[in-house]
């Protein structure tokens, strides 16, 4: 009984490691984007309305925005993300944006690089194109699509970087971006897949003096 | 069926009142937006005020903004719209890399007669800068092919074109007025069936007199100067 068992659990792990292996790189993908603020609201813009939390952030503070979406970004091409979450975020000032609703994700070539363009939609205000945004555009190397804590650099003429606008473009928050992170997502689950592989192998090899079918085939 | 018309009404209203909405606000348009509307060319589609809210780069092969409506206003806003063109030298010995031709592109456009005012802002990296029927005004374009600015039926004001391979400015059936042009490579001003005042060229083409502005069909000009002198 004990080997049907272990049989059993020998082919549906090798079975959803290779479903892991064959299926779409990722079911759900999540993008962090760090920086450093460079315009704040003591510069005087503002002062934020919609979001009071805003007026807490000054010059010089680390601010990261996290896109988590259905799906994956793992090539050039523009990408609705509409339904995924966007949050800009500063905690030394404890502050959050996270109302956007539409979300959109641009990656075009440009030679070894990789130009990345980044616009959520703000709920509040007369409308995204009317000063309701957050807007990001900046570089990673290609190929770092996948890759964590990749450095971003400024694509030339495209100043600043982060350039969040609210109350109808009354506040305006900027920044300038610095790493890139979105961890390849199936490699977790398939990490954890060959090392539970590793322990039914261990464990097999410990009674291989025990009748069975691991026995017959050591 | 009394909540069904309603509704209805409320959706007609709301369909109706969408438009107005954008006539009266101001579009921002950045890069970011741009992306997100699928790229380049960014085309205006409906009446109404247009701003930039930051820089655009434009990537090789394809217009920048292109107008396709009448009553636009766009305010680049002191922002620039770069194209993949850079042009080093002066005057005659201006010479530009990545040339599109032969399929030009243009920074900002219009199309189908439409009628525009496009102001205060840079345009540099195109065959051709500018291109409008309208109004160009405090306008600067540097390093384009074949002209920095052209305007049509209209008026171009307080605009300056340097560094531009052929020529400066362009005007057709339109007034230009306190406009500079220098260190083009052929000449600082085309015009054809136009008249032109209170305009400087300096140092373009081969820096001769005639190299200043190119005059064709009717025009007229006063208080102009080419290389210093009354022209």
């Amino acid at each position: 009984m004990g080997t049907v068992c272990r049989s059993l659990l020998v082919a549906a792990a090798a079975f959803v490691c290779a479903a892991g292996l064959v299926a779409p790189p990722a079911s759900a993908g999540e993008v962090t984007i760090s920086g450093t603020i460079s315009q704040s609201t003591s510069d005087g813009t503002g002062p934020a309305v919609n979001n009071p939390s805003l007026n807490s952030i000054n010059d010089g503070d680390a601010f990261t925005v996290t896109l988590d979406f259905a799906g994956s970004v793992s090539s050039p091409g523009t990408y609705d993300l509409t339904g995924g979450t966007l949050v800009f975020s500063d905690p030394a000032a404890s502050a959050a944006e996270s109302a956007f609703d539409s979300i959109s994700l641009s990656v075009t070539p440009d030679g070894t690089s990789d130009d990345i363009s980044l616009l959520g939609c703000l709920t509040s205000g007369s409308g995204c194109l009317f000063g309701n945004y957050l807007s990001m555009n900046f570089a990673i190397p290609s190929g770092d699509l996948d890759s964590a804590n990749v450095p971003a650099s400024l694509i030339s003429g495209l100043y600043p970087p982060l350039d969040l606008l609210e109350d109808d473009g009354t506040t305006d928050i900027q920044g300038s971006v610095s790493a890139y992170t979105s961890p390849e997502p199936a490699s977790l689950p398939l990490l954890l897949c060959g090392l539970f592989l590793l322990v039914l192998a261990r464990v097999g090899r410990k009674r291989l003096t025990l009748p069975g079918r691991f026995a017959g085939r050591a | 069926m009394h909540k069904f018309t309603l509704a209805a009404v409320f959706c007609a209203v709301l369909l109706c009142c969408a438009p107005a909405f954008a006539i009266d606000g101001q579009v921002l348009i950045n890069q970011s937006t741009v992306m997100a509307a699928g790229g380049f060319p960014y085309k205006i589609t409906q009446p109404g005020s247009y701003k930039l809210s930051g820089n655009l780069v434009v990537p090789a092969n394809t217009n920048g903004i292109v107008i396709e409506a009448n009553g636009v206003t766009l305010d680049l806003n002191g922002f620039a719209v770069s194209g993949p063109l850079s042009c080093t030298g002066l005057g005659e010995s201006i010479s530009c890399s990545n040339d599109p031709e032969p399929n030009p592109t243009y920074g900002i456009v219009t199309t189908n007669l439409d009628f525009a005012t496009v102001k205060n802002g840079t345009v540099s990296g195109f065959s051709g800068g500018l291109n409008i029927e309208g109004i160009a005004e405090d306008i600067f374009a540097t390093s384009n092919l074949d002209y920095g600015i052209s305007v049509s039926d209209g008026v171009m004001e307080r605009c300056a074109a340097n560094f531009n391979r052929d020529t400066g400015l362009a005007i057709a059936a339109s007034a230009a007025l306190q406009n500079t042009a220098n260190f083009n490579g052929e000449y600082g001003l085309r015009a054809a069936t136009s008249s032109f005042s209170s305009n400087v060229f300096l140092a373009n083409g081969n820096d001769s007199p005639g190299a200043q502005i190119l005059l064709t069909a009717s025009v007229s000009g006063n208080n102009n100067s080419c290389n210093g002198s009354a022209c």
